[in-house]
């Protein structure tokens, strides 16, 4: 008899162990030590978090898997190819740029330090292990570790009301998601009798003829838990309460991390597992990447740039919308001969995405150092201000919306869009070109705001404006209390109009801002140093998009 | 017996949870609903791992079991926390995020 | 059928012993009566016609419930490699040892955040 015993390659889970002993660590850490010392543990994640993505490195072959079967066909529920490593890199570097963000988040809003770090690294450690996994099981477990803590680091802020009902909205929807998720995954072993990934896909190609629906089910219901987690129509609705509840890090996290572990989970039950299934499951994601761009570039749109967390709230429909984008290769796999290439322009797409967006949800957390409203309209001449934020602030948006100079938003935009095409899913192609039009009109209109001239001079304030200024409530502005006209010192409730506004502008505004947290600056400056590398060069990232992961 | 009585049963639990969540306006009784339908998922694992004679099913059913008590507490805690901020346990009363 | 001869003769031992341990403290020990020993035993409230505070209790229990949940569901683990741990031998053993110590690390943490203390 064969020893049951599988062996641990423990190379190739280091990358996910790495994280969850840090996290360990630091929780046990946290336990013993000073208040004085609490800081340090900030730092501790952050080296933890960057020895893990060098544990990747040993690992560039892509040919490591362990967890194997000793007996039968040897199916491993491990396995580090290269779509395991390139997410991995997305994930664990996702959470060293959020940990760098949320060094003096932690400091100032008291939030309890050693929960905050290990629920970090919990929650990086699953959506680490979940690209690697290959078999049902540990994928659920996985998407659950994932996002466990999450709904603990929406909720984190103790006594707040808006942070706890944020995290209650997500947690309940999550979980039912989950529920409907296993009930998918319960009838695909009715259909198959294996969970392994590889196996599923061979008992899906000859399924009992009575067995069809409820295999044709059980696909379509697996989808619904990881597209919860992409944040995908109509799975979305608690994407803007939970960024605007949370912490604004920990929504930077959501909207990176949490959508690595969706696409990266879909990518792999639906091109792997489920492939038989393709006209199933192809025409359900094409629909729900339709549905999903539309719906969050519509609400990004109707975003009022002066209302409280209309920054973070932009963002969070933004990011809906991006989901989209990441979802059109993945339905264009279900039409494709060559599904695997396809998945390519989804990691491709989300490298891009995670590297753009994690660098603006960094500039707003630098704006608000000064305005904590979070809101659009403080990010209003930022470059007369800080004209490098500005600067960098507009690169990243002008990636989001894939326009030059942000070159890897473009192509990463082109390689998406092709696979549409290739695939001969017109009309999606088509919807996508719609959408990204809708969506230059809001990324472009923050990025005039970032540049409008400030107005020096009081004088040519017209009464309405100065009442408008007035009345409306006004931002918090530390630091602006000098005296002079009421209208002046408050930044304008704009009106819609970027033009109108721009009169009544802040002049006043200290033109340095304070001293601005290293870590924040740290983050800022990676994100815009890998966007810029990767504009420079879009073959990296590119070929990702052209060949095969798998 | 028949394994096919344990699937009805499943499908039944897996409805009154379903329905629950849809209907309960109390979180706590919400999230009971939702512990039903994972309870009703594991009956179908076991009973699918019965009828194909392997013990995946069984196997994907301890991993429920878990994650369903992790949810448990990570549930109870946030509850816990709206109710000392709010004195109230009802999803309607949530509403502080409403557009 | 042989197969279950010594769960029969566990149960006949337990039976003995149950019904030896009560017929001798009847037998043996002295029977005095005192308000106590009516009251209910060891733990639990008096039984009362209405709810006591109106079916609410305190919120502690929530937090004990939460802590007992978490430790009780880890031993499922057990199971399985209580069932097959020849087969596993050393390796499985180890393998159990870390579990458990990730367990510890657990409780570690709710003793030193006072999750134990009632008060």
């Amino acid at each position: 008899m064969t020893s049951l015993v599988q062996s641990v390659d423990w190379v190739a889970v280091a990358p996910v162990l790495v994280t969850a002993l840090t996290g360990l660590a630091v929780l046990v850490t946290d336990l013993f030590l000073a208040p004085r010392h609490k800081p340090l543990l900030g730092w501790v994640t952050i080296a933890g978090l960057a020895l893990a993505a060098l544990c990747l490195i040993p690992l560039t072959d892509g040919d490591r898997a362990t967890f194997c079967l000793t007996t039968g066909d040897r199916q491993c529920s491990y396995v580090a190819d290269h779509f395991a490593l390139a997410v991995q890199l997305l994930v664990v570097g996702g959470a060293l740029l959020t940990a760098l963000l949320s060094v003096t988040t932690v400091r100032r809003e008291a939030l309890p330090a050693g929960e905050y770090w290990f629920l970090l690294l919990s929650s990086a450690a699953g959506a680490a292990l979940l690209p690697a996994s290959r078999d049902l099981a540990t994928l659920i477990v996985a998407l659950e570790v994932a996002s466990l803590p999450a709904f603990a680091l929406v909720g984190l802020r103790r006594g707040d009301r808006g942070s706890a009902e944020a995290a209650l909205k997500f947690f309940l929807s999550s979980v039912v998601a989950t529920a409907v998720s296993l009930l998918g995954v319960s009838f695909v072993y009715a259909a198959t009798g294996s969970l392994h990934l590889d196996t599923v896909a061979g008992g899906l190609d000859d399924v009992d003829p009575r067995l069809n629906a409820l295999a044709a089910l059980g696909v379509v219901l697996t989808l619904v838990g990881f597209a919860f987690k992409l944040a995908a129509v109509p799975f979305h609705f608690w994407v803007p309460d939970s960024y605007v509840g949370a912490p604004l890090p920990v929504a930077a996290y959501l909207s990176v991390v949490g959508k690595s572990a969706g696409f990266s989970g879909l990518a792999l039950v639906t091109v792997v597992a489920f492939r038989p299934y393709a006209d199933t499951w192809g025409p359900a994601l094409a629909v729900l990447a339709a549905l999903t761009m539309t719906t969050g570039n519509v609400a990004a749109l109707r975003q009022r740039p002066d209302q409280p967390a209309s920054a973070v709230r932009l963002l969070a429909w933004s990011s809906v919308g991006q989901a989209g984008y990441l979802l059109v290769p993945l339905a264009a796999a279900g039409y494709h001969d060559d599904p695997e290439e396809m998945v390519g322009a989804t990691v491709a797409y989300a490298l891009m995405y995670a590297v753009v967006n994690l660098g603006a949800f960094a500039v707003v957390a630098l704006v608000a150092e000064n305005r904590p409203g979070h809101r659009l309209t403080d990010h209003r001449a930022l470059f007369s201000r800080n004209p490098l934020a500005a600067l960098t602030m507009g690169f990243f948006l002008l990636c989001l919306a894939g326009l030059p100079p942000g070159v890897i938003g473009l192509f990463a935009k082109v390689a998406v869009f092709r696979t549409a095409v290739d695939s001969g899913l017109g009309w999606l192609a088509v919807v996508m070109a719609v959408n990204v039009t809708i969506a230059l009109y809001y990324y472009l209109k923050w990025t005039a705001l970032l540049f409008a001239t400030p107005t020096t001079a009081t004088p040519t304030t017209t009464p309405a404006a100065r009442a408008t200024a007035t009345t409306a409530p006004a931002a918090p502005t530390p630091g602006t209390a000098t005296p002079g006209a009421p209208g002046q010192a408050t930044a304008p409730t704009a009106t819609g109009s970027t033009v109108a506004g721009s009169t009544a502008t802040a002049a006043r505004e200290p033109s340095v801002p304070a001293s601005v947290p290293h870590p924040l600056t740290a983050a800022i400056a990676l994100a815009a140093a890998l966007g810029v590398a990767l504009s420079g060069a879009p073959q990296l990232i590119l070929r990702l998009a052209s060949g095969t992961l798998f | 017996m028949n394994p096919v009585n344990y699937l009805y049963l499943s499908a039944l639990l897996f409805t009154i949870g379903a329905a629950g969540v849809l209907v309960r306006r109390n979180a706590i009784i919400v999230f009971m609903c939702v512990e039903l339908m994972l309870n009703a998922c594991n009956l179908a694992f076991v009973t699918f791992s019965r009828i194909h004679g392997n013990l995946d099913g069984q196997i994907i059913a301890f991993f429920t079991m878990v994650v369903a008590a992790a949810e448990v507490v990570v549930g109870l805690a946030i509850i816990l926390m709206i109710f000392r901020v709010r004195h109230s346990a009802s999803v309607d009363d949530a509403n502080l995020m409403k557009l | 059928m042989n197969a279950y001869a010594p769960i029969l003769v566990l149960g006949g031992l337990a039976a003995v012993f149950a019904i030896g341990s009560v017929v001798a403290a009847a037998l043996i020990g002295p029977s005095r009566y005192n308000r106590a020993k009516v009251e209910a035993y060891e733990c639990g409230i008096e039984p009362t016609p209405q709810a006591v505070g109106g079916g609410r209790f305190p919120i502690k229990y929530y937090l004990t419930a939460m802590l007992f949940i978490i430790f009780d569901i880890e031993i499922i683990f057990l199971y399985p490699w209580a069932v097959s741990f020849d087969a596993m031998g050393l390796f499985g053993l180890v393998e159990m040892l870390l579990f458990a110590l990730t367990v510890a690390v657990a409780y570690a943490y709710v003793w030193r955040r006072g999750g134990l203390e009632w008060d």
